[in-house]
């Protein structure tokens, strides 16, 4: 990559840019008399001052100009062609405007007009809506639209084509007919980059971009800044509307190779370095890979809260992180979503994620699941039809068991959840048993908080507008005044799953008793005898989901499979010895640990066919690469024990 | 002459099991049920899918204990051959939960006489079989006791909160001395010694990552394996622990560039046996048992030649090797039948 290094001066370029205008121009700007005098150039304190003082007198000039009312709102084609740009406004606009489209002019001198345009120009007063020029010895404002307009007549004619095919109406399907060529080497790269450089949209395509961006900060500054004006909130509310448009319009992959494009008009490896390589980080800021995959690490490596999004920053910032300290994954980046540990290394992830398919944009939590079916269900069933989960360490929990309740719930072969919260109920006489998601959930009826709450108004034990918290006992601060007064259901966080999980119920800090948790979670995952086969997991996903189930013997199979169904993934059973052999260890003959698997790529690492495996105990963004004979001896030994002596290991796809 | 003595390295290099065949563990009744048979296949254990753990000695059969259908048992046999100890998991195809707990049972060694002690997993016989152990994962508690008295019992609190499907190793080396190996609370595994008389906990060895593994295994010394889990942090090595100074001594019996995958096995004479990693000259892994010398007139060497096994067993004086469907023997005679097979690595 070092030989992509362009490494610009910038001075020189601004000089030379500076120059290339003028040639095209024709020497059509003019002399303010210089005000700022004696400022020797290069000196950074100068420039500075230069700035400031140029600052200065371009809003006198504006104001000035405003107020006689030097105003041209509907220039002929004759004034456009006569008058020039004022020295001081093009000095301004060379200081201000970013170095990558003053360098464009050097492409194609009609560069400079497309710029105004599209408003990528500024000047120290911003994005100049009206232009400072000189007729003679009469200066005036002249709109830039306007101004532009007159311009294409007689200058750079096929612009005023170019703008029609860019407007927000028409812009997307413009794009969708431009090629973006992804360059596989780096003399790829520059030949593919050069062509950008000389296609006339070039500016135009910019502008998304910077548009898309402009939108990001007007949303930050409509959040920050509360006593605006109207003209403010009109123009914040246009910019972030604009940027909507451009995001639903435009694929993300294609956003990002403008992007890139854009940002490599500066630094050709800007353009490059992203798509020369292989690491799935890169590709992932790349728009070559989903987001989720890098974002739920990095979420938690940034302490960013789960309901906000990452920025292109934060993405590159915490992608670089994992690229430059691979080790970072196998311990740290799932705080609170407890699992197998430790984890693979950021490098193996990336080779991991490089093929994988998995939807995995919420997180689930392994090690609070005791039933690794559960957990492998969840992910198959979100796989095939995503759902936005806001996971947190809190809910994650119940998002996983809720998923086998719905499963459940909607099959005709299987109707009752395991589990219940008991309690006498003295007006029926009985013990009555509802059913409860564990954990807290609010959407979900069945959700722990809210059956306690329901359970403790029926048994007077809470008035009929409390309601009941489920928190950690590290959340649980009986010294605080919040605590003080209200119904909690409080757990150890580090030691709660389904089927073991000591809980308290607090009301107004008095401990309640009466209640009693009961049922495991307890199904077949293959069927285990013929009678209740359409009870077990797979049928289930069978009959309510329609997912088509085949059995895969070999790891030929597989490659076959995994090509010819792009959305299809592979489940199975094994021994968590022979799969995880390094974590679990065989202790006696025909000792083995049931462990449910997803397969969802094959790599080929160190001359072996790995897979790209999530174990149910496993991280869902730390997949895996585990040899397909550690796999087939899993499957083949569990077969041994299977009561129908099954074979284990299917594909599904919908 | 250079050639000569470069076949002759060569041939060094060679493992021995190349010119070895290996046999394969047949039985008379279908394997797969077999939780236990001695090494002379006078005593079985095997289980029924009603739920049954059977004992066949002499053509007679005994029911040792029927739980609910389908209950899946591991059985554990020491040298000694005193007791048996038992993990039996009553949901074991409708419930996969690593970190789960098994009813736990002691058996008379070549009986049908049976005691339930508790609940946990990653059981173990230790000191002539004087005492056992087992963990429960959900209360964090390792539990020692005595195999003649259920009173004489000891609860320690483990550490480790980072790994849910953590498990730990344990051992005994006299009666007041036990050691076992926990996880701190930032994840890095240690080795820990607790006096049973005094009721106390003392670290011995903590590893520098929670990228390394721990194994433990006592045979007159204590061999500790320690290799890394990560190929970024790789290497592998087995050394001694000095009992009497309570430090693990600085020279070591084996090491390796890689990370092997362990399941270390110390009862054997002679020889440490293991899962070695093996990397050829283009890098690719294989992954072989590998036996070390205790004793410098004896070889330490490559022992199998199937490219991917995960795991060795100790069963009686039987050193097995489970693969795919078959169980090597890579120790011990196959008494049962005179049909041993070739070794071959399998075709996928």
């Amino acid at each position: 990559m070092t030989s992509l290094q362009s490494s610009p001066n910038r001075l020189r370029n601004k000089i030379l840019t500076l120059m290339l205008f003028l040639l095209f121009e024709g020497g059509a700007f003019s002399q303010t008399p210089q005000k700022v005098e004696g400022l020797p150039p290069g000196v950074i304190g100068s420039l500075k001052q230069v700035a400031t003082q140029t600052k200065d007198l371009l809003t006198t000039e504006y104001r000035n100009l405003r107020a006689s009312n030097q105003i041209e709102a509907a220039p002929n084609v004759e004034l456009v062609k006569r008058a020039q740009f004022d020295s001081l406004f093009l000095k301004s606009l060379f200081l201000h405007s970013q170095q990558r489209y003053l360098d464009m002019i050097s492409y194609n001198p009609c560069n400079f007009y497309a710029l105004l345009e599209n408003k990528l120009f500024r000047t120290s007063l911003g994005e100049p809506d009206y232009l400072l020029m000189r007729d003679g010895q009469r200066k005036f404002l002249i709109e830039t639209k306007a101004f532009l307009k007159e311009a294409y007549k007689t200058k750079c004619q096929t612009l005023g084509q170019i703008s029609q095919i860019f407007t927000l109406g028409t812009l997307k399907k413009t794009v969708s007919n431009l090629q973006f060529n992804v360059p596989k080497t780096v003399d790829q790269c520059r030949a593919i980059f050069n062509d950008w450089k000389t296609n006339d949209y070039l500016p135009y395509l910019c502008a998304i971009p910077d548009q898309i961006q402009k939108g990001k900060r007007s949303e930050k500054i409509k959040a920050l800044k509360k006593d605006r004006s109207l003209a403010l909130t009109r123009s914040l509310n246009k910019n972030i509307s604009v940027a909507k448009q451009l995001e639903e319009d435009l694929p993300f992959f294609q956003r990002n190779y403008l992007a890139n494009l854009c940002a490599g008009v500066e630094n050709i490896e800007n353009f490059c370095s992203p798509y020369l390589t292989s690491n799935a980080w890169s590709r992932i800021i790349n728009g070559e890979i989903e987001n989720f995959y890098l974002d739920h690490k990095c979420r938690v490596l940034l302490k960013k809260d789960t309901t906000k999004e990452l920025t292109r920053t934060n993405r590159m910032a915490c992608a670089k992180r994992l690229q430059d300290d691979p080790m970072l994954c196998t311990t740290r980046s799932t705080q609170g979503y407890s699992s197998l540990f430790p984890r693979p290394n950021c490098s193996l992830i990336g080779k991991a994620i490089n093929e994988t398919r998995l939807y995995t944009d919420y997180y689930d939590c392994p090690g609070q699941i005791d039933n690794g079916s559960v957990t492998n269900i969840h992910r198959i069933i979100t796989h095939f039809f995503p759902k936005e989960y806001v996971s947190k360490p809190s809910t994650c929990k119940a998002e996983v068991n809720y998923t086998l309740k719905v499963l459940r719930d909607k099959s005709k072969n299987v109707k009752t959840w395991p589990l219940k919260i008991c309690y006498d109920d003295k007006i029926e006489g009985k013990e009555i048993c509802l059913d409860y998601i564990p954990g807290s959930l609010s959407s979900i009826p069945s959700s722990e908080d809210r059956i306690v709450t329901q359970i403790l108004r029926r048994t007077n034990q809470i008035r009929s507008n409390q309601s009941c918290q489920v928190i950690s006992s590290l959340q649980y601060n009986p010294a605080l005044l919040e605590f003080k007064n209200g119904c909690f259901v409080v757990f150890d966080e580090k030691n709660c799953s389904d089927a073991f999980c000591p809980r308290q119920i607090i009301v107004n800090e008095e401990k309640v008793k009466g209640l009693k948790y009961t049922g495991k979670t307890s199904f077949d995952y293959f069927p285990n005898n013929w009678m209740d086969q359409n009870k077990s997991a797979v049928k289930l996903l069978e009959e309510v989901y329609k997912l088509k189930p085949r059995q895969l013997r070999n790891l030929t199979n597989l490659e076959v499979y995994l090509r010819q169904k792009p959305n299809g993934i592979i489940h199975g059973v094994g021994c968590a010895e022979d799969i995880l052999p390094q974590f679990f260890k065989r202790k006696s003959f025909n000792f083995c640990t049931p462990i449910p698997f997803i397969l969802d790529g094959i790599v080929t690492v160190n001359e072996n066919k790995v897979l790209v495996t999530r174990t149910a105990y496993d991280d869902i963004h730390s997949p895996r690469l585990i040899p397909w004979n550690w796999i087939f001896t899993g499957v083949m030994k569990y077969q041994n024990h299977h009561p129908l002596n099954q074979w284990n290991l299917y594909g599904l796809s919908l | 002459m250079v050639y000569l003595s470069s076949l002759l390295v060569f041939l060094s290099l060679l493992p021995s099991s190349f010119s070895r065949e290996l046999p394969i563990l047949t039985t008379k009744q279908d394997i797969k049920n077999i939780r236990f048979i001695s090494s002379d296949g006078k005593f079985t254990y095997y289980q029924r899918s009603n739920g049954s753990l059977q004992f066949s000695t002499n053509y007679k059969v005994t029911p040792v204990i029927k739980l609910a259908p389908k209950t899946h048992f591991n059985l554990i046999v020491s040298n000694e051959k005193k007791y048996i100890l038992v993990e039996a998991y009553e949901e074991y195809h409708s419930y996969f939960a690593a970190r789960g707990s098994a009813k736990v049972y002691l058996i008379k060694y070549g009986t049908a006489e049976i005691q339930e002690i508790g609940q946990g997993k990653a059981i173990g016989l230790h000191l002539q079989d004087k005492w056992l152990s087992y963990y429960d994962s959900f209360n964090h508690s390792l539990t020692l006791q005595s195999t003649l008295s259920s009173n004489l019992k000891h609860t320690i609190k483990m550490a480790n909160i980072r790994n849910p499907y953590f498990i730990p190793q344990a051992t005994m080396v006299d009666d007041d001395t036990f050691y076992y190996t926990d996880i701190n609370k930032s994840g890095i595994p240690g080795l820990l010694r607790y006096k049973l008389n005094a009721s106390e906990v003392k670290l011995v060895h903590k590893e520098k990552s929670p990228n390394q593994n721990i194994e433990i295994c006592y045979k007159d010394k204590l061999y500790v394996m320690t290799y890394g889990f990560d190929p970024l942090e790789k290497g592998s090595q087995i050394r001694i622990l000095d009992i009497e100074k309570n430090q693990i001594t600085p020279q070591s019996l084996y090491s390796s560039q890689e990370n092997d995958i362990g399941t270390l096995i110390c009862e054997f004479k002679d020889h440490l046996f293991f899962i070695k990693t093996f990397r050829s000259e283009a890098g690719k892994l294989t992954y072989d048992a590998y036996k070390v010398a205790l004793k410098d007139n004896k070889e330490s060497s490559r022992v199998s030649q199937i490219d991917f096994a995960t795991s060795l067993i100790k069963m009686d004086e039987m050193l097995i090797l489970p693969y795919q469907n078959k169980f090597f023997l890579l120790k011990g005679e196959n008494i049962l039948t005179e049909a041993d097979q070739l070794l071959k690595t399998p075709q996928l």
